[in-house]
């Protein structure tokens, strides 16, 4: 094997080892759930709270999410009496800060399903801290729970 | 100056001012009620309220890709519904009209809505009905172009139900609903 094929051996199996994140994960999730999309639309939206452990400052964004076509961070603002939705790029999450997502504020939105999605399923989200890449779990809940029995 | 006279125009000022007073109350609480029939579509078919209202119809403005206000609300709307006796969940129903003319599909927002509560309409029309509800209303929405965002778009919308009485009259408005106790206590104040 010559020095080049060493070269690019050594930096694909970094490249690996950096996408199976070894070593302990930088950003942590409490309580991370998506709601199940629903028939008739294509959206849906992801909350929990996301706590940076990286050790330092970092920009957060979101990448991609495990069975979803497209998933961006949102925030939902209250603008002259209307729910207004807008597409955060970025967001500083100082070292050790925590950054809520719960519904009607902040979220992460989910577009496009390619699958089927049943309560108690596990959906990895894929984000960045500045640029390294973290994969945070998130359970799939029901939108509404069948009707208890309150008759 | 006769006595009986100053007596009985010192009354006729009295009570005229009294009139005057009540007018001017009256005029400045008047509020003149909001509402009234509309029509619109469900499932592609012509739907009228006056032909399809019941004693209480809740109305709310969204859209079925709006991720996050549409569907806490509609939630929140669902769980006060599974909260009521069967009796009084035959005498209300719930509304949702997509405002997102361009976008969503009839059958979708009729299939959207049904998923908080089986009796959930959902509503489209054409962009004229739909203003001209929204109008009635009082209500608004504001569509945006986002190129930044994957669907493109984002509707800000009115986050607020409307309690109609069955001529479409606003009895009563819950803004940013956030728990399912406050609509289970209007639907129950309003039956
Ligand atoms: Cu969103």
């Amino acid at each position: 094997m010559n020095l080049a094929k060493t070269l690019i051996a050594l930096s694909i199996s970094c490249g690996a080892a950096a996408h199976a994140q070894s070593g302990p994960p930088s950003l942590k999730i409490n309580d991370g759930y998506i709601f199940q999309p629903l028939k008739g639309s294509n959206a849906t939206a992801g909350y929990g709270i996301l706590k940076n452990v990286s050790g330092k400052d970092a920009a957060l964004t979101v990448v991609s999410a495990e069975g979803f076509g497209a998933v961006e961070l949102h925030e939902t603002v209250p603008v002259d009496g209307l729910m207004k939705m807008r597409r955060i790029e970025n967001f500083h999450l100082g070292k050790d800060a925590s950054f809520e997502l719960k519904p009607g504020g902040n979220h992460v939105m989910l577009f496009d399903p390619t699958k089927d999605f049943k309560e108690g399923d596990t959906v990895h989200v894929n984000f960045k801290l500045d640029d390294k890449s973290v994969a945070v779990p998130f359970q799939v809940r029901l939108r509404n729970k069948p009707a208890k029995a309150q008759r | 100056m006769i006595p009986g006279f100053t007596v009985k125009a010192l009354a006729i000022s009295f009570v005229a001012a009294a009139f005057c007073s009540l007018g001017l109350i009256w005029y400045l609480t008047y509020e003149p009620p909001v509402g009234g029939d509309f029509s619109l579509t469900y499932r592609g078919n012509e739907w009228r309220l006056s032909q399809n209202a019941k004693e209480l119809n809740i109305l709310y403005f969204g859209y079925t890709k709006c991720p996050d206000v549409c569907p806490l609300t509609l939630s929140h709307a669902g769980q006060a519904f599974h909260g009521l006796t069967e009796d009084e969940a035959k005498r209300v129903h719930l509304l949702f009209l997509s405002v997102d003319r361009d976008n969503d599909v009839p059958e979708d927002v009729a299939n959207y809505a049904a998923h908080f509560f089986p009796s959930f309409l959902g509503l489209s029309g054409t962009r004229e009905q739909i203003d001209k509800t929204i109008a009635m209303y009082h209500a608004s929405y504001i569509i945006e172009k986002d190129e930044k965002s994957h669907l493109g778009y984002s509707i800000a919308h009115t986050d607020r139900l409307f309690f109609l009485n069955n001529n479409g009259v606003v009895q009563a408005t819950i803004s940013n609903p956030r728990s399912s106790e406050e609509i289970i206590k209007t639907i129950k104040e309003h039956l």
